[in-house]
């Protein structure tokens, strides 16, 4: 369906607020890596253990300590929630306890962790102590059916133990989400895993990532998808988003979504997931890192750290860094120069920024299916 | 009409005062 004069007009009125997001960069989300170890070893992990100084993990009562500072300095008015990420957050054993302390600050009412699950699993216990906590949603990553799930995560059992603690997840409250990386050896199975995760787990939501060459994913992996699977994805997204979106409004329904893989364009924005995507990264997203290193998201590059908590004050580094990731300029090169959709994406995902042929709509050459923009 | 619902739904996305707010679900997917 092509954009009317009235649909461009109201991108026009987004953007106009997006800009002014950029500009104000209120703090609505903290996101905390609480370490990177892990249990796994993906083939796909965006910010692995081999990376960095495993030792230099912050303490307990750094980080309780960090949530304190932020909710004594920051301006809360708009703060939503807490997103805890890994490595794999539940090896930390002391993960319980700093949920129940950050909890008790009333700011961090909703905390949401990314897990594999398979601490989960088989510790079904820790679901009602984590409620009592305040952790109030839970990202499972599942990524293809049993068997090209434990093959892309080197784990034989893996995906049973994901589907069960999605499953008891979703059963006892939590808003979950699914998370599915899709890659060249399982875009062909993502109907039928979406199917079943629908129906089995009964998530809120189904969300999918493209693989990206970062972390262990190499530019020649034979994960990568090419643009054809690329399509295939976005087709795939669309076409359930138009079946079911009339659903969405009740919250007992399961959305589809494609993640942070990068905007686009006009003409399918809005179509295959529940809301117009611009990366936040650094704009209301304010990442702690597992050493107290400030910065946004675990898998954007580690040359975009831009303090340190342990030797700073985090609003100070809030106020006064973060331009490379609010001022967008610098990524404007390659195809994104004389790209017309750059006014709405800025140059994408602050995760990709280092990777030359970054752009989805670019790499499944969308523009040339539709006609519509130039790239 | 699925197609026609989705792009109405698109609509009221791009008016929604916070651009990256996903209420929010009553008022864009609502019947």
């Amino acid at each position: 369906m092509p954009l009317t004069a009235a649909d461009e007009s109201l991108f026009e009125r987004w953007r106009e607020r997006i800009e002014q997001l950029i500009r104000d960069h209120p703090l609505q989300i903290i996101t905390w890596e609480a370490t990177r170890r892990c249990n796994l070893r993906c083939i796909h992990c965006g910010s692995p253990a081999e990376e960095v100084d495993l030792g230099s993990e912050l303490t307990e009562d750094e980080v309780v300590g960090a949530f304190e500072q932020i909710a004594a300095d920051f301006d809360m008015s708009q703060f939503r929630h807490v997103n805890i990420t890994g490595g794999e957050p539940f090896v930390r054993s002391d993960l319980l306890d700093i949920l129940r302390r950050i909890s008790r600050i009333p700011y961090y009412r909703n905390i949401d962790i990314q897990t594999n699950g398979i601490v989960l699993a088989n510790r079904p216990e820790l679901l009602a102590k984590l409620r009592q906590a305040g952790v109030t949603g839970l990202g499972i990553s599942i990524d293809g059916l049993e068997s090209t799930h434990d093959a892309f995560r080197h784990i034989h059992g893996g995906f049973r133990m994901a589907w069960d603690a999605a499953r008891r997840a979703a059963d006892s409250g939590y808003v979950v989400t699914v998370s599915v990386v899709a890659h060249a050896r399982n875009v062909h199975e993502i109907q039928e895993l979406f199917e079943r995760v629908r129906d089995g787990i009964r998530p809120r939501v189904f969300r999918i990532m493209t693989i990206d060459p970062i972390g262990r994913t190499g530019f020649d992996s034979e994960y990568l998808l090419s643009a054809d699977q690329t399509r295939e994805v976005i087709e795939f997204l669309k076409g359930e988003y138009e079946r079911s979106c009339h659903t969405y409004a009740n919250r007992a329904t399961t959305m589809v979504e494609l993640g942070c893989g990068g905007w686009l364009g006009r003409d399918l924005e809005g179509l295959v997931r529940p809301f117009i995507w611009h990366c936040i990264a650094g704009i209301n997203n304010l990442g702690i890192l597992h050493d107290g290193k400030l910065g946004a998201c675990s898998n954007i590059p580690r040359k975009f750290i831009e303090g340190d908590l342990r030797t700073e004050r985090i609003k100070d580094v809030w106020d006064q860094q973060y331009r490379r990731y609010r001022s967008s300029d610098w990524r404007r090169t390659g195809p994104c120069a004389t790209c017309k959709e750059w006014p709405y994406c800025h140059g994408g995902p602050m995760h990709k920024a280092c990777i030359a042929d970054r752009c989805l709509l670019h790499l499944s050459k969308l523009a040339v299916t539709c006609g519509a923009h130039d790239h | 009409d699925h197609a026609s619902f989705a792009s109405r739904c698109r609509r009221r996305m791009l008016a929604w005062s916070n651009p990256v707010e996903y209420e929010y679900f009553t008022t864009v997917f609502g019947h």
